[in-house]
């Protein structure tokens, strides 16, 4: 027979579960899932046996946590490689591992025992919250708290609509855990008021169908309204960066690329579709000259016709790519377009330079207008170097060498030791921008900060390496630009927009996905792409190498499959956007702000919350008192205290005196009956406080339960109403205490 | 009476009090046969009774005072003794004398009217302070002492004195320390108007008293005296006694406060008085119900007071309620 106990148990167990699988947008890996089931498992087994025999609600926690404690400690020990150090310093390190990669990786983030590791850490111990709660506190509603919590991380985390599953799972956890507790309330006591008689019945079917009939609607019910709710995309929360305004438009790359990142509203500026597995950048200009005041286009001799040149020195690795763009607003001359277009049909006077081939409208007016509300299609070559080969590729002379291996003479020498220091341990060209773009992209040295000084002349730029430390994809893209070709690898800057979110077939592309990035010169691969902002998009593969990496065969392999499917990154992920927000893959595809749903329902939920807190307190000391007690004189004296705070809630007044001139009181202020039952309830206080014995075992709450209800009886609904959602008992009895200890401190300060 | 004889013999840690109840209600009920309207005294009367104590009866004449006393003493199939106290009442009425028999020729001793199990002494304050003490000092001792022979009195053994307060001529108001034997005194008062129109339905014409018989006996009020002792009072209802003992001695309402033999006297009465209604443990509220009739008459008035208008009653309540309640163990 399961027990009151039992149940709350598994429906914790159940409930945890739900709620742990709102953690699965943020990683590709799904063991978690099994190792989070095995922790929660665990840990309300040992509530649910410690309870049933009786040990005390502090030695079950403790016994939980231990049992959370040896779990981590085993979980850890095995994903730790045996190198033999010890166990707390190894279990620190895992947990540093556990953060970088955090930190560093994009959600979904890929598979890593660490990050695996600490999950399952947090969701034992929300577990052990959430049980406490449930189980010793008898706060079943709270339980809400723990699973938002979980909720939280992936919204915080992502900050872009997490869709309805997520959502979805809470409900359904909160619904198990109330419904259980429904039953629990039920099969204790049932209250017939019609026939003025209390009954004990369990009907655990009726709280099913009831938790059901109401729990289930309200939730599709949530989800739908929240659909029809198109406005509230608009009310975000402010954020830290500066606000632009003005039209979305490009002219001066780089200057407009902070504007458009700022925009208030983060429109869509175009949508695209690609026979590519993944999204793709779209550039739309390369910046190839630098000096003090940072990077330029170079004067460009154009080509008209839509059939281009080849890239120069590309072939390696590299494939064929095709995508039809639908642009929206946005006000460009340049032709948004994946490196390294060979050809493209679009309507208007196109030309294109054979050197960086950017290509742009060669009308004569208006010229910032000729990409607006254009669709058009482009045919690119991509390039995916294979990582273990490219490691040890060379810098390649490309044509306009003069101009992108040029290091200016009045580099500061601060750049200059900077990178040296860097690069001072790699060996190979690749392996020395591999050591920048790592150094850039760790978040300990750089934070990602649209609020940086805009710009990328030489003063920002060692502002922003040695002072600052914190700037956005310019300030990451420049310093990594001139680095390199400070090591002499041939580079430019690009323009253009991350590969968007997916949405369908088609990939949207906002705003705030403006990016900029470097790019490298290597022989027999052209023009690569790196990516040292690792706060809003992920490096490529091929730029992850380290020294060990050789050519064999398996890895040549992976990566001849990854370029087949000509795709900018390998990986299955979404890139993610210049507003640091990563959607998973078609997550987010309804497009429902769920997220600013969940504020909103928040910051209500919040404010009833602390409306509610004080009428919830008081349902809790009630239950507290009424529900059994070892201790005999406990339970008397908390049915008798649950009497006096009802009388309190309704604003009467509890005399002081004997318990039975205080009966007396009550009797007198309740015009019909009051139940024979307050004599029983004043017996056992008097027994219970005067007696040399009790005499058999107290029934005292099914009594006061009488009495309260005949107390309530005598007020009006909303009498009633306020004493329960305002129970002046808690402000009472908080007075008489503080007296109590005001006055016990005077008596100690006189003696 | 034999069936009462046979119950309630065995006298555990949990008395049975079954006994104690319905042996002295069927004393009350005989004893309301006769005086209408007055339960708080005689509740009062029979808790004395059962605790062993004297009983003070303070009141103008004729509303009942001797009556209440006859009546307790015709309850109970025992010895009663009535003296009339007056300035030339002898010690030795009282305490008895040794005369000489002329045929054993040996001195013999006549017991005075204190041997008896229920004495009733009217108007006590009308003899004079010697045959007072004689008497009281009997009453504390309960025992005689005559030509060195010592004379124990009879159990169980109960003063009713009365006293009028009003016709202070001619007497001799018992002193403090004589007063505060008397574990108890209560004031008659007078009967409500349909108590003394049904008074004079029944009692118009003949002598209620003739009519009353015994309900109970002397033995059985000895082990019902036994069985009182054994009622448990909570450390808290002790404190609760001695708090308002030394509450009534620190009061600036009273020039004198309750002595520690109330205390004492206070304690015995609660017990008697929750073995009436059933109880085997003592509560507040018996001490509430008794705190006036046992401290009242052994405290005295400040000076302040007595201008003011007060009675000791009034202070006496208002000692007990400021009193804080013990509420916990």
């Amino acid at each position: 027979m399961l027990r009151a106990s039992d149940r709350s148990g598994i429906a914790v167990m159940v409930g945890m579960f739900l709620a742990g699988m709102t953690l699965m947008p943020l990683t590709e890996d799904r063991s978690y899932l099994y190792y989070a089931a095995g922790v929660i498992a665990a840990i309300q087994l040992v509530s649910i046996v410690g309870r049933r025999w009786g040990g005390s609600a502090g030695l079950v926690h403790i016994s939980q946590l231990l049992v959370w404690g040896i779990y981590a400690g085993v979980m850890g020990w095995m994903a730790l490689p045996d190198d033999g150090g010890s166990m707390p310093t190894e279990l620190g390190r895992l947990y540093m591992d556990a953060v970088l990669q955090i930190r560093t990786d994009v959600a979904p983030m890929s598979y890593s025992e660490a990050v695996r590791w600490l999950m399952v850490l947090l969701i034992g111990a929300i577990t052990i919250i959430a049980d406490m709660l449930v189980s010793t506190l008898e706060t079943p509603v709270w339980v809400l708290a723990p699973f938002m919590t979980l909720y939280m991380i992936p919204a915080l985390a992502l900050k872009d609509d997490l869709g309805w599953f997520p959502f979805a799972m809470i409900g359904l956890a909160v619904i198990v855990v109330l419904m259980v507790d429904g039953i629990n309330e039920s099969s204790s006591w049932t209250r017939n008021l019609a026939s003025d008689s209390a009954i004990r019945s369990y009907s655990p079917s009726g709280t099913v169908r009831l938790g059901l009939m109401i729990g289930v609607p309200s939730l599709i019910g949530a989800i739908l309204i929240g659909m029809l709710l198109p406005g509230i995309t608009t009310l975000e929360l402010p954020s830290s960066r500066p606000r632009g305004s003005g039209p979305l438009q490009m002219e001066n790359p780089t200057i407009d690329l902070s504007k458009n990142l700022n925009q208030p509203v983060d429109r869509t500026v175009l949508t695209y579709q690609t026979d590519s597995q993944t999204g793709v950048y779209l550039r739309l200009a390369s910046l190839t000259v630098v000096d003090s005041q940072g990077w330029k286009l170079a004067p460009v001799d154009l080509e008209t016709g839509t059939q281009m040149s080849a890239a120069p020195g590309s072939g390696r690795d590299s494939s064929t790519v095709e995508v039809s763009v639908a642009m929206g607003d946005f006000g460009t001359e340049y032709l948004p377009a994946p490196y390294a277009p060979r050809s493209f049909d679009a309507e208007g006077e196109w030309a294109w330079d054979p050197e960086s081939l950017m290509i742009l409208s060669s009308r004569r007016d208006n010229r910032s207008d000729a990409v607006r509300n254009l669709n058009y299609s482009v045919t690119s070559e991509i390039t995916t170097p294979e990582p273990a080969a490219f490691t040890s590729a060379e810098p390649g002379t490309p044509p306009n060498d003069d101009v992108t291996s040029e290091v200016p003479a009045d580099v500061p020498d601060a750049i200059l030791r900077l990178t040296a220091q860097i690069t001072k341990d790699a060996s190979t060209p690749v392996l020395k921008a591999a050591a920048i773009q790592s150094y850039l992209g760790d978040p300990r040295n750089f934070a990602y900060s649209t609020q940086a000084p805009p710009g990328d002349g030489f003063d920002v730029m060692v502002n922003f390496l040695t002072e600052d430390k914190a700037g956005y994809c310019i300030h990451f893209a420049a310093a990594m630009a001139l680095m390199s070709r400070i090591e002499g690898i041939p580079s430019r800057v690009s323009v253009g927009f991350l590969p968007g979110t997916k949405n369908g077939d088609t990939w949207d592309v906002k705003a705030s996905n403006m990016h900029a990035w470097p790019e490298l010169y290597f022989d027999g691969y052209g023009w690569v792409r790196f990516e040292p902002t690792t706060a809003v998009a992920s490096p490529p593969e091929w730029t992850q190498v380290t020294p060990g990496m050789a050519p064999d065969p398996s890895a040549s392999a992976s990566g001849a499959s990854g370029s087949a499917n000509a795709t900018p990154t390998p990986s299955l992920k979404t890139e993610p956007s210049d507003s640091s927000s990563a959607a998973p893959q078609g997550a987010s595809s309804s497009g429902f702000p769920w997220r600013t749903l969940l504020m909103w329902l928040g910051i209500g939920g919040g404010g009833l919350a602390i409306l509610l807190a004080p009428a919830l307190l008081r349902l809790g000391l009630r239950r507290r008192r009424l529900s059994d007690n070892d201790d005999p004189h406990e339970l008397i004296a908390g049915g008798w205290a649950e009497l006096r705070d009802t009388m309190r809630d309704l604003h009467q007044h509890w005399p002081s005196g004997s318990p039975r001139e205080i009966a007396a009181v009550v009797r007198a202020s309740v015009a019909g009956a009051v139940p024979e039952s307050l004599d029983d309830v004043v017996d056992w206080v008097e027994r219970s406080r005067y007696a040399r014995q009790l005499n058999g075992d107290p029934q005292i709450a099914d009594p006061v339960r009488e009495v309260r209800a005949a107390l309530l009886s005598q007020h009006t609904w909303w009498e009633r109403t306020k004493a329960q959602l305002i129970p002046r008992s808690l402000q009472v009895n908080l007075g008489v205490a503080l007296r109590e200890r005001w006055h016990r401190l005077g008596i100690s300060r006189e003696s | 009476m034999t069936d009462v004889e046979n119950q309630g013999q065995s006298v555990s840690d949990a008395p049975d009090l079954s006994e104690v109840v319905e042996v002295m209600g069927r004393v009350r009920g005989a004893m309301e046969t006769v005086i209408e309207g007055k339960t708080d005294q005689i509740n009062a009367a029979l808790t004395v009774l059962l605790a062993e104590g004297h009983l003070l009866v303070e009141d103008v004449p004729g509303v009942g005072k001797t009556m209440l006393a006859k009546a307790l003493g015709k309850s109970v199939d025992c010895s009663v003794n009535r003296l009339q106290f007056t300035p030339d009442l002898l010690p030795s009425d009282i305490t008895g004398v040794s005369v000489f028999n002329q045929q054993t020729r040996d001195f013999e001793f006549k017991p005075g009217g204190i041997f008896a199990n229920i004495v009733v002494g009217d108007e006590i304050n009308r003899a004079s302070p010697k045959t007072q003490s004689a008497l009281l000092e009997a009453m504390a001792e309960g025992q005689v002492s005559s030509d060195g022979v010592t004379h124990s009195l009879a159990k169980p053994f109960m003063v009713i004195a009365t006293q009028n307060p009003i016709e202070m001529e001619g007497t001799y108001p018992l002193p403090e320390a004589q007063r505060d034997r008397f574990m108890a005194k209560i004031e008659m008062g007078y009967p409500t108007r349909t108590a003394e129109l049904d008074m004079l339905d029944h009692h118009g014409g003949a002598d209620p008293l003739s009519v009353l018989q015994p309900v109970t006996d002397s033995q059985t009020l000895v082990r019902l005296t036994g069985i009182v002792k054994d009622v448990y009072a909570a450390p808290a209802v002790k404190e609760y006694i001695v708090s308002i003992v030394e509450a009534s001695r620190a009061t600036d309402s009273l020039r004198l406060g309750a002595s520690p033999r109330a205390s004492l006297h206070l304690l015995r009465a609660v017990r008697s008085r929750a073995a009436m209604a059933g109880r085997d443990y003592a509560i507040p509220d018996d001490v509430h119900a008794l705190a006036v009739p046992v401290l009242s008459h052994r405290v005295l008035l400040s000076t302040q007071t007595q201008l003011s208008g007060r009675n000791v009653a009034d202070v006496i309540a208002e000692v007990v309620a400021q009193v804080p309640l013990p509420d916990r163990r």
